[in-house]
């Protein structure tokens, strides 16, 4: 997927092409005054696209709750060759996260709700004025989320489309880091779950102790993986706090780790013990995938008071936009996941030879006199040739 | 005694030329000796992508099939072309192009009847031993026609380059088995033109096991070489493009699979 393959990018204002396809927003007239201060010249307002080959930088959808012919009409959009790469806003006068996902599963680019919207509107509409990446429409986007008090809600997922597949490491390193800088916790763990049922340490952060592990710089090695069954009997592992929250699908957030008798502590012991570090608050949420199955755990520890720099346990509203942060962690590796799949099919190539055509062909040629000649002269040449 | 490498595809527009030219441009430069011979006398155009326009009527590879010159009279040295596009080039690297005629009256005649590959075999042994060549490439006709399946029964090693594309993939199949039939022992395939969402690990394992010959090097469809089209040697203008590395693992490849202690010395690091 390529955001980049849109037609040639605007360098003025109000050359920047929006295409409104109004499905019953109500204040859809402050929408185009929105639009329209942002920079966007507003072609056409209709319920469909009309068949014109005009260059269009954003396709706004603006609709009213869920609504059918808006899902098919993201859907065609995305299957069309002339939108294929052009951002899709959807804009909905309620915010309703069943709905955002819907959306985002057809295709939209992202699912924008009032009253917040015209603010991250504006930030979409400078991305397309300044042709910027993506990962720095994804700071902007956090930011502005958070500005706009919308962290306290839900963060979406952002399509697959702004980040490029290749970036999908990429993605979870900001998405781990954004997530620790939003409760400014000292350290961050992302856990992936691997196919052999184990929790894989895929990055390791910690300010305090001045640790970065995987990532962009490779695999972590330090810490072994946490296995999700019990070895004896197979039971589902639940002593440990990762593997109890991939397990459960539940977030465990704990004010005191030290003070909580259900869990097996002796790995955050020993990391304490080792580096000298005093694990206070926790915070693990889980990764899950469409079909609800946990694919990976991120864990926050020691979030601080802004203001006296103290560990503090996690607030319930960090609590609720780290779990959204899980949610489009797991939704970019989703669509990764996806990505691999479809280059997987193209590479297998659905090509085949055709043996009794292939065999016939060859033993036109082999059979015949012409080619017993050829070998001939084939070997007498090679005769000739003084080489080893 | 240096190495003989036919690069061959089943169908035309594969990108054989491109590929020999960046090739031995590549072993050139980092100071290797080599020779390019241009076979697809029907459709000649190696030498557009060495800078040269015009191939003299008496000095062409028909021109020596026809007892008309010799064969390091048809050689041209094409090193100078090299120089200047970017990338440096070592001084003792050596490249000589003998180029096929591009006058339609001696294509039609060489068409109508057809060459000796006993004068090719003598003509490449010919100018390896007078320059000391470490490599020969030749760029072949597309197909299956006689001089060709001889000009890679004559080489040590044959690269097929295919396409993923269902004819691609069958003629290739036919071919490998028509050269294994003539006894060539070192096949082997690049797919070129790969899609551009393509896992190259996957393609390479599924060519292979299709075609049951190994697969050096997936190289994608570039936009840029299209746009390039054929404007000259790629990797010598953009030796960090995806091509120019792809290119860049086939030369390793074949200097791995040379006779490395003699070739080595020659080597400037
Ligand atoms: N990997 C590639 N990506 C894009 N274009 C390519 C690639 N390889 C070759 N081409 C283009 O394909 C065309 C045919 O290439 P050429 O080398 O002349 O093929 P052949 O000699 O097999 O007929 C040329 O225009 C060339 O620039
Ligand atoms: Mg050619």
């Amino acid at each position: 997927m390529n955001v980049l393959e849109t037609p040639p990018l605007p360098k003025a204002k109000h050359e920047a092409r929006v295409l409104l396809l109004n499905h019953r927003l109500n204040g859809c007239a402050s929408l185009i005054r929105g639009l329209e201060v942002a920079g966007f010249a507003v072609t056409g307002i209709a319920v469909t696209p009309a068949s014109s080959t005009d260059p269009v930088h954003l396709v706004v959808v603006a609709i009213s709750g869920v609504d059918d012919s808006a899902c098919s009409v993201v859907e065609q959009l995305r299957q069309s060759e002339r939108f294929a790469a052009t951002p899709i806003l959807v804009i909905s006068d309620r915010f309703d996260p069943s709905v955002a996902e819907e959306y985002l599963h057809l295709g939209a680019t992202d699912f924008l709700s009032q009253p917040s919207a015209g603010r991250v509107l504006s930030g979409w509409c400078e991305r397309i004025l300044n042709s910027q990446q993506s990962d720095w429409l994804f700071e902007e986007y956090v930011r502005e989320r958070r500005r706009s008090g919308a962290f306290d809600r839900v963060i979406i997922p952002l399509s697959l489309a702004l980040f490029g597949e290749r970036d999908h490491g990429r993605m979870l390193e900001t998405i781990l880091l954004e997530a620790k800088a939003l409760c400014l916790a000292d350290g961050g763990t992302l856990y992936l779950r691997t196919s052999a049922d184990t929790l894989e340490f895929t990055m390791v952060h910690n300010d305090v102790l001045g640790i970065s592990l995987g990532g962009s710089k490779g695999s972590v090695t330090e810490f072994p993986p946490i296995p999700l069954y019990r070895p004896d009997g197979g039971e589902p592992e639940r002593r440990y706090i990762a593997a109890y929250v991939a397990n459960s699908g539940l977030p465990v957030s704990l004010p005191d780790l030290y003070d909580s008798s259900n869990f097996d502590l002796s790995g955050p012991r020993n990391f304490d013990t080792k580096f000298g570090y005093r694990t206070l608050s926790i915070l693990a949420a889980p990764l899950k995938n469409d079909a609800h199955r946990v694919i990976g755990v991120l864990q926050l520890i020691n979030a601080r008071d802004p203001l006296t720099g103290e560990a503090v346990p996690f607030d319930p509203q960090q609590q609720e936009a780290v779990e959204s942060m899980c949610r489009l962690a797991a939704a970019g590796l989703e669509a990764y996941a996806r990505m691999q799949k479809l280059k997987e099919q193209i590479s297998a190539l659905h090509l085949k030879i055709d043996e009794a055509k292939k065999r016939e062909q060859v033993s036109q040629i082999v059979d015949s006199d012409y080619f017993k000649n050829l070998k001939e002269k084939a070997r007498q040449l090679r005769m000739k040739t003084p080489r080893a | 005694m240096g190495k003989v490498i036919s690069i061959h595809s089943f169908r035309g527009g594969t990108g054989k030329s491109n590929l020999t030219a960046n090739l031995s441009a590549t072993l050139a430069a980092r100071g290797y000796r080599v020779g390019v011979f241009d076979t697809d006398v029907a459709s000649p155009g190696i030498h557009v992508l060495f800078g040269i326009n015009d191939v003299p009527a008496s000095a062409s590879l028909n021109a020596y099939f026809w007892g008309n010159c010799s064969i390091q009279d048809a050689a041209v040295d094409v090193m100078p072309a090299l120089e200047g596009a970017g990338v440096p080039v070592s001084a003792s690297g050596a490249l000589y192009l003998v180029p096929a005629s591009i006058e339609t009256g001696e294509i039609a005649r060489i068409l109508h009847d057809g060459y000796d590959v006993g004068l090719l075999n003598d003509g490449i042994l010919g100018l390896m031993d007078h320059y000391d060549l470490d490599f020969v490439f030749v760029d072949t006709h597309p197909g299956v026609n006689e001089e060709t399946l001889l000009s890679i029964a004559i080489s040590e090693v044959t690269i097929i380059i295919l396409r993923p594309d269902q004819q691609d993939l069958q003629g290739t199949a036919v071919t490998i088995e028509l050269a294994r039939q003539l006894e060539c022992k070192n096949l082997q395939l690049i797919v070129n033109k790969a899609h551009r969402n393509a896992d190259h690990a996957v393609m390479k394992a599924s060519v292979e096991q299709k075609l049951g010959a190994p697969v050096i090097e997936v190289i994608a469809l570039s936009d840029d070489m299209v746009q390039f089209g054929s404007g000259g040697v790629y990797c010598m203008r953009f030796p960090d493009h995806d091509y120019s590395q792809a290119v860049g693992r086939v030369a390793d490849c074949l200097v791995a699979a040379g006779t490395a202690s003699q070739l080595s010395d020659r080597r400037v690091s």
